[in-house]
């Protein structure tokens, strides 16, 4: 098996799905606020102490609704397989070694 | 099903980071048994798309909507130590960098999805393959029940901070997500089916570890 092909195919995959598929996405709210919002609990809800720098997955300042939701959508999709790689090939370089 | 900061008290999530940590430093150790030479742009990937298939919510019943959690997925095609630690990362970066999930919740967003989500996936999975269910069947029962395994857990952790009465909660967060788990078992069979097809190495040669 080519390792490097199917990781290949599958990021450009992810990168379709997260940067362009993700628009489509229902804006319903999900299980858990569905539910919270009929037991009455949402309002519990609060702004955590730090600051997301892409909140909501929109890239802030960015005019268009879409654009935004599709850069964070692609940024999202390239920091997750580097940080993936990267811990995967840290983990299995140190089960060689140890 | 990421929980925002303010839905947990302080000994809920408090408990739930330690646990979750735990638990990750276990997943740190096994995975490297899991994790073959080369496949670690392939974790990547695998990472990548369920950070992806996260961002599309699919609309269940009235008024509300669902996502692939990917746990079955990532437990199938991974291994399940892999894969929890593949779910980890997704967890912290939507909440550092999306504010998706509270950072204080993030230690039980983990239990619920990285752990209970793909320990139940993996857990029946094996079982149902071992009494020979044919496999995309066992995959996609799996998947269903991880997510209402994990939307118990969630229930669980609410009712524990007094946020909500446990019956109520119990009841409709179960409820939903038997709903919203007929999604993720389409979507989990229906990926592992197409990579079947399209990567059979790739999806055989992992599944039967």
């Amino acid at each position: 098996m080519n390792a490097r092909r199917v990781a290949v195919e599958l990021l450009v995959i992810s990168l379709v799905v997260g940067g362009a598929l993700s628009l489509l996405a229902s804006a319903h709210p999900d299980g858990l606020e569905f539910v919270a919002e009929h037991l009455g609990f949402i309002d519990r809800a609060a702004e955590g102490a730090w600051a997301a720098p892409v909140p909501d997955y929109a890239v802030p300042s960015v005019p268009s609704e879409a654009l935004a939701g599709s850069l964070a959508g692609i940024l999202g999709v390239v920091v997750t397989f580097a940080v993936g790689w990267g811990i995967a090939a840290a983990l299995s370089r140190s089960g060689k070694t140890g | 099903m990421h929980i925002p900061d303010g839905f947990l008290d302080v000994k809920t999530w408090a408990g739930s980071w330690v646990a979750g940590a735990g638990l990750v430093g276990v997943a740190a150790t096994r995975a490297r048994a899991e994790l073959g030479s080369g496949r670690a742009p392939v974790v990547g990937a695998m990472a990548a798309f369920v950070f992806a298939a996260q961002m599309v919510n699919f609309p269940v019943g009235v008024g509300t909507s669902g996502h692939l959690v990917g746990a079955a997925l990532l437990a199938v095609t991974l291994g399940p130590w892999t894969a929890s630690l593949v779910m980890t990362t997704v967890l912290v970066l939507q909440a550092l960098l999306f504010a998706d999930g509270g950072l204080t919740a993030l230690g039980a967003n983990v239990l619920n999805m990285a752990f209970v989500g793909v320990f139940v996936a993996w857990g029946l999975y094996r079982l149902l393959v071992r009494v020979r269910v044919p496999r995309v069947w066992a995959i996609a029962a799996g998947a269903w029940l991880s997510v209402v395994a994990a939307s118990v857990a969630c229930a669980l952790e609410l009712a524990l901070s007094g946020t909500a009465p446990l019956g109520p909660v119990l009841v409709a967060m179960a409820g939903w997500h038997t709903l919203i788990g007929v999604g993720e078992a389409a979507i989990t069979a229906g990926v592992v089916a197409y990579l079947g097809r399209v990567r059979p190495q790739l999806v055989e040669g992992w599944c039967d570890r």
